[in-house]
């Protein structure tokens, strides 16, 4: 390639990549260095008085008991919600992967909770969890019990909290393992079929290590989206009670404009992301090896 | 004092202000006097308007006079439902009556979510004219430097508050200064379905602690409801506690003398509440609901889970309107159960409004004529008892004549209920007490110590000792935080 | 099923025993199967509607209605007016246009910098190239709370604040999906490139008349995934808009709720207001995303 041609590629390179470049200078890798830098200055609740602190905001965030609540509800929250949202998507995927008539309508079902948003499915919940109206609590009483205060008892609201997240994941974990399973080759389950082998081990055998790539993806993915879950406690405890669901962003996010205190979130968010990295090398390490890639 | 001498003191005192106004490190660049920690004299008085002093000059009200065309306002509140409805109808009127102010009203959620929208405007975004900040965010407002108190409208037309409540315009007065405008005023009230109370065989409503746990006893024991008392977890019921008793809640003269640096509940009557907030709920005559922000105590009691519930009286036409809905439920209200006697009063709740320092002469003199308007006997008539189309509030009229006009004396008749706020709010003492406290962050100080430690006694278990105690410790650390940080 | 125990082991010859040959019994025992299967289609599919469902259910009713358990599950009378009161009460089909507007961009913009990004990365040779990659993979482990805080000081520096340029323009990149595209780029076969540079078509030529066409699939799943992200984003809109009439639905919703709070068969009939659009983009794009998908995009 003539140098001329060179420079000629390395110009549209540029010009093509510029768009891309900009947009995550500006709002990703400059602010990732300024929350850094923030995190050394404390203010007053209203922007002034600036003062330079040094590492103290980073030491009091790793020492607080509420800072460490927050990453273990939230830690506890990931495991609640994405192993078994996972195995509910790849449940109803199976169930609905089969030549039956209708089942066009029931794969529309199953993806029906992608319409629903984080505010909708959150105030849907309502109608089931709320201690007077909701579903639930009226068959209680029906039935003679006592009522489940289900976002007032610590207990009850991170498990409400993840059962709004892993019905609303539902729809899109669905979609995407279906999709995973359609193009899974049918004559390897043919030819396990003719030598006889049961579902089950079709499954543990062919499907799970064919579908590897789109479960590590779909467990990346949620496991990304649970440490940003912010909706759904913003709409139903508001991190209580007695910060049972006091996720990490939900958190980050009241210190920063709930007490008016930007230096001590960044401190907050830079430890996060030291933690969050370290679990994803990790989780990568880990999982990558069993991820099948085989053609 | 002779006149010329006055004059000359108030000359050299001006001087003064401005020489060390002038010397001393400005931190924003607002036209408001540079506010100190609240070091001077009074509590519990009414301000005096002063014509001849410097903060007059920030608040021409004559400026309406030369302006050009109408001048525009824009008013951040945080009313819902019925009350936004009175609001936007009073609003309404006041545009239509004149031709020289036009309010703009904007909705900005909850108090607490439209005090985080201003301070984050104060870092660069678009202020308004005017704020309904809840009584809680008196300190902040002064520490912020971002707010003209309205005294300074109020010395610049010599105003008068001889027809207002007065502990009305106490509760938003520091050093002599009122900072807000009262608007609409509140304080907790005792609801109660009657067809339940009747059942239990309870005969007039409870009015100490210990009546009410009694009659809840009666309640729960002859199965005429499944709880005596829905609970919500609230800081503002035990500060009316201890105002009712006379007590004050932070130092430093309720943190209206001075800076307040820690809470003074430690005592005897603080155990006594906790203890018996504890036992209601560990004895299942009380149920916890949460901090209400989702009506759960008023569905609980329209739904006959529960008899009694204890809420601001600001609900009071909605609850009204509401129960409409179930006929087993007849409303019945009555004042703030205290302790014991009651010395003391019931607090100013609710919230004001606030002047922002980034106005114009035009738009402070169009604001002083707004409030002035919105505070008047007639309209405070209507934003508590309504008008032909507008279903009016529980609010408590703050203008003592409003109560002699027809639609309040109406309404009085047909539903005594309406009157029990008032009521509260005009007797007792009048004090640093029942001024109520004066804290920097007091919402955090509720939110984050106060809550939390009637959350760990309901849900936990906690000793109330223990309970208290800890409540106090997290909210001396977190006063002692905000102090810190505002650089006191 | 009847005890066929298949050891499948590398290469080692598998123990069988020969299934029992019975008509009739297979007959039944498929039909068995059948209503099984139907069965647990039908339960799972009614756990994930019923919160659907009670919604819908619970809008239509009054309060005191609602209560009459179980009664509340099959309304006798219904009250649709409550559907045109909140679109009286609130601003909702403001918030559905933002959102719908917000999302369209973002997605456009998304789809747009990624094909670009996507051409670069996996046809153009550069210095730096594969460290480049390396950075814009790295964007997906920045999580939002190392940003959000200095994004929001940059959008109100900016003025940006309630306007669609600062709900749109910090999302209008994605390392996601510049990699999506890049991988179907690179599945493009080597001689179409090579005949379609004898032919004359130059770079621009060639992404925007082969390899685009070629990536359908992938770019279809990308602009629905975008739509969707986008659609769903709540802390973003929560902090940057204050102004009614820039609230996206799902800060509209949460308005809806927090000022109507005693009134709640209004919220719920708010929250099926603001998933009937997207419902029905489901229904009509359900294929389209299933196929992007299946075309390996999101494979290994």
């Amino acid at each position: 390639m003539g140098p001329r041609r060179r420079l000629r590629e390395r110009g549209l390179a540029l010009a093509l990549l510029l768009p891309s470049i900009a947009v995550f200078g500006t709002f990703v890798f400059y602010p990732f260095v300024r929350t850094f830098w923030l995190g050394f200055f404390e203010t007053d609740p209203f922007g002034g008085n600036e003062r330079w602190v040094g590492f103290s905001q980073y030491t009091d965030t790793i020492t607080s008991a509420s800072f460490r609540n927050s990453l273990w509800v939230t830690l506890k929250f990931t495991l609640l919600t994405v192993p078994v949202g996972l195995a509910l998507g790849i449940g109803l995927a199976l169930l609905a992967h089969q030549r039956l008539r209708g089942v066009t309508i029931y794969r529309t079902i199953f993806s029906s909770t992608v319409a629903t948003s984080v505010a909708v499915a959150s105030l849907m919940f309502v109608s089931l969890l709320s201690p007077s109206v909701g579903l639930i609590n009226q068959t209680l009483k029906w039935l003679g019990r006592d009522a489940i205060f289900f976002l007032q008892s610590p207990g009850w609201a991170l498990v409400s909290i993840s059962a709004v997240t892993v019905w609303q994941n539902l729809g899109i974990i669905f979609i995407v393992v279906s999709a995973g399973l359609q193009s899974l080759p049918d004559d390897l389950y043919e030819s396990a079929r003719l030598d006889g082998a049961s579902a089950w081990s079709q499954f543990v055998e062919i499907t799970l290590p064919l579908l590897s790539p789109t479960l590590l993806f779909g467990f990346v993915v949620l496991t990304i989206t649970s440490f940003q879950t912010f909706g759904q406690v913003d709409l139903l405890t508001n991190g209580g009670p007695l910060e049972a669901t006091n996720l990490i962003v939900f958190s980050i996010f009241e210190t920063a404009f709930r007490d008016f205190d930007p230096g001590r979130a960044a401190a907050q968010a830079v430890v996060l992301f030291f933690i969050l990295l370290a679990l994803t090398l990790v989780q990568f390490k880990v999982l990558e090896r069993r991820v099948f890639y085989g053609r | 004092m002779p006149r010329t001498l006055r004059l000359r003191l108030v000359t050299l005192v001006a001087v003064l202000g401005l020489v060390v106004a002038a010397c001393g490190d400005d931190g924003g660049d607002d036209a408001a006097p540079e506010e100190t920690s609240t070091t001077s004299t009074t509590l519990g008085e009414v301000p005096t308007a002063d014509p001849d002093s410097e903060l007059a000059a920030l608040c021409p009200v004559d400026a309406l006079d030369g302006a050009a065309g109408p001048v525009t306002i824009d008013l951040w509140h945080s009313m819902t439902v019925e009350l936004e409805a009175t609001l936007a109808g009073l609003v309404a009127d006041y545009n239509a009556s004149q031709d020289r102010v036009r309010v703009n009203l904007v909705f900005q959620g909850s108090y607490n979510e439209s005090l985080d929208k201003y301070l984050t405007a104060l870092r660069g975004g678009s202020r308004p004219t005017l704020i309904q900040l809840e009584e809680t965010a008196l300190q902040l407002g002064i520490d912020s430097g971002s707010f003209i108190p309205v005294q300074a409208c109020v010395d610049a037309a010599g105003f008068s508050f001889d027809d207002y409540i007065e502990r009305v315009v106490t509760a938003y007065t520091v050093e002599n200064t009122l900072w807000p405008m009262p608007f609409n005023t509140s304080n907790p009230i005792l609801y109660a379905n009657r067809t339940i109370l009747d059942r239990a065989n309870v005969g007039p409503l409870p009015t100490t602690l210990a009546e009410v746990r009694a009659a809840a006893q009666a309640v729960v024991d002859s199965g005429a409801a499944a709880s005596g008392v829905s609970l919500i977890g609230s800081g503002w019921i035990i500060e009316q506690l201890f105002a009712l008793d006379d007590q004050v809640y932070v130092d430093g003269g309720n943190g209206r003398t001075e800076r307040a640096t820690e809470l003074l509940i430690d005592t005897d009557l603080g155990l006594e509440v906790f203890t018996w907030v504890h036992d209601m709920v560990r004895d299942g005559l009380a149920t916890y609901v949460g901090d209400g922000a989702n009506a759960e105590h008023f569905i609980a009691l329209a739904t006959g889970q529960a008899a009694m519930t204890i809420d601001t009286t600001a609900a009071l036409r909605s609850v009204v309107i509401g129960a409409r809905d179930f006929p087993d439920v007849q409303v019945e209200i009555g004042p703030m159960p205290s302790v014991a006697d009651r010395p003391g009063g019931v607090l100013v709740g609710g919230a004001a409004m606030w002047l922002d320092a980034e106005t114009t002469d035009e738009e402070r003199a169009a604001s002083w004529d707004f409030l002035v308007w919105l505070t008047e006997p007639e309209q405070q008539a209507t934003w508590h008892a309504g008008s032909e189309n507008l279903p009016g509030t529980g609010y408590v009229p703050i203008r003592k004549s409003a109560i002699e006009l027809a639609v309040v004396t109406d309404l009085w008749a047909e539903e005594p209920e309406f009157r029990v706020a008032y009521d509260q709010l005009v007797t007792g003492a009048e004090t640093v007490a029942t001024a109520g406290p004066v804290i920097g962050n007091h919402a955090q100080v509720r939110q984050r110590a106060i809550v939390p430690a009637l959350e760990r006694m309901y849900i936990q278990g906690q000793d109330p000792a223990a309970a208290l105690a800890q409540a106090k410790s997290e909210a001396d650390a977190i006063i002692a935080d905000y102090t810190r940080r505002i650089g006191g | 099923m009847a005890a066929e125990r298949i050891v499948l082991g590398a290469g080692d010859a598998a123990v069988v025993r020969p299934p029992r040959r019975d008509p009739a019994r297979q007959r039944r025992r498929r039909r068995l199967r059948t209503v099984a299967r139907y069965t647990a289609l039908s339960a799972a599919a009614i756990v994930v509607l019923v919160p659907i469902y009670v919604t819908i259910a619970f809008s239509l009713q009054s309060g005191s209605q609602a209560l009459q358990f179980p009664g509340s599950l099959l309304p006798s009378e219904l009250d649709t007016g409550v559907f045109r009161r909140v679109f009286e009460v609130s601003n909702i089909s403001r918030y559905l246009l933002n959102s719908a507007l917000v999302a369209v961009l973002i997605t456009a913009g998304q789809v747009l910098t990624s094909i670009l990004a996507a051409y670069a990365f996996s046809e153009l040779r550069f210095p730096g190239r594969d460290v480049l990659f390396i950075v814009f993979l790295a964007t997906l482990m920045v999580p939002a709370e190392v940003t959000i805080v200095a994004n929001y000081d940059t959008i109100v520096s900016l003025g940006w604040l309630d306007s669609y340029q600062g709900l749109v323009v910090p999302f209008l990149a994605t390392a996601f999906g510049t990699f999506l595209i890049r991988q179907s780029f690179l599945g493009v076969p080597r001689d179409l490139r090579d005949a379609a540079r004898l032919d004359g078509y130059g770079h621009m030529g060639f992404l925007w008349g082969v390899a685009v066409p070629l990536a359908r699939p992938a770019i279809a799943a990308l602009a629905v995934f975008s739509f969707l992200l986008s659609w769903n984003q709540y802390l973003w809109p929560l902090l940057v808009t204050n102004d009614d009439d820039f609230r996206t639905v799902q800060i509209g919703l949460r308005t809806l709720a927090s000022s109507n709070i005693t009134e709640f068969n209004l919220v719920f009939a708010g929250t099926v207001v603001a998933s009937i659009p997207i419902f029905v983009l489901l229904i009509a794009f359900q294929k389209h995303l299933v196929r992007g998908l299946t075309s390996g995009a999101v494979k290994g």
